[in-house]
């Protein structure tokens, strides 16, 4: 498991330059959600060692902005007012030369959501995370073992749950 | 594949999500799904009797039939269509007691609410979530 400063940094480093605005305390702590399902799916554990809840806006937890805080020289964590009017925590990279300590299969999952969220916008990015078999599946306000999820996902799979029928033959 | 968007009961116990994900070609949701409208109050009391009748009308498992955290003796599904008439939903009533609702009067009651769902599922499908897009996206 990495270091959440690492992962942070990483996220920071990575996403596109014309999209790092998008870079809030919510779309880094979804993404590092992401990149834990990810990873779990992998059978390769979380990234992070986040013990993930599902809050009344899906997976949420503080641990990212304490972590973005205690690291000033690393991390720069502002305010801005979002599209509806409410503060929104933002994250910047303040020491572009730090070196993130993480593995090549941590880094990869993360590379592979940066993919995916940098191409969308905040309802479908929101969207996504919803549909992740962790949220889709538990109850609100409960602890999510993503390990689990992921053994339970592959039970799924295997038992055809989640791969389409086969097409009806024409007439 | 069928998702359970939403799991409601007066009991906490059974309104738990047990299984999330079904599959769409077996079961009483594939029943409902092919042809409209599927009704079952003959499920036997006795669990092995049970656990057999699931196998042999529904095809699941004894495996999966132990999984259930509800052992519905009565299930009624209405599929739910677009303005196509494509299907786009399902509406699962089950009791724990058999005859627990009559079958013309739980058919009229859920054939209107079919079509309330229906406006309510096309207004918001873009907002929904979509468990077969997190998969095509590796999640």
């Amino acid at each position: 498991m990495a270091n959440l400063k690492d992962i942070i940094a990483y996220i920071l480093q990575n996403y596109p330059s014309n999209m790092k605005h998008e870079l809030s305390n919510a779309r880094v702590t979804k993404m590092i959600y992401l990149a834990d399902w990810r990873n779990c799916l992998q059978s390769k554990g979380q990234v992070s060692d986040i013990e993930w809840y599902f809050d009344n806006f899906g997976p949420f937890v503080w641990d990212v902005k304490k972590a973005a805080e205690e690291f000033p020289e690393i991390f720069d964590v502002g305010s801005e007012k979002n599209m509806y009017g409410s503060t929104k925590t933002i994250f910047q990279i303040k020491d572009d030369s730090f070196k993130p300590d993480l593995t090549n299969s941590e880094k990869k999952s993360i590379d592979h959501i940066i993919g995916v969220s940098s191409k969308k916008y905040w309802d479908n990015f929101i969207k996504l995370v919803y549909s992740t078999h962790p949220i889709a599946s538990s109850e609100r306000y409960s602890y999510l073992n993503l390990g689990e999820k992921a053994a339970e996902y592959r039970e799924l799979k295997d038992a055809q749950c989640l791969t389409p029928p086969p097409s009806p033959s024409k007439p | 594949m069928v998702f359970c968007l939403v799991r409601k009961s007066y009991n906490t116990k059974l309104e738990k999500k047990g299984r999330t994900f079904f599959a769409d070609h077996e079961g009483c949701i594939a029943k409902a799904w092919e042809q409209d409208w599927h009704f079952d109050n003959c499920f036997p009391e006795n669990d092995l009797e049970n656990a057999a009748y699931h196998k042999s009308k529904y095809g699941i498992s004894k495996k999966t039939f132990n999984q259930l955290t509800m052992r519905s003796k009565l299930i009624a599904v209405k599929k739910v269509v677009d303005k196509n008439d494509r299907p786009i939903a399902l509406i699962v009533v089950e009791s724990t007691k058999s005859n627990a609702f009559v079958e013309a009067n739980l058919k009229s009651a859920l054939t209107i609410a079919a079509t309330d769902c229906a406006n309510l599922l096309m207004v918001w499908k873009d907002h929904l979530p979509t468990p077969s897009a997190a998969q095509d996206e590796g999640l």
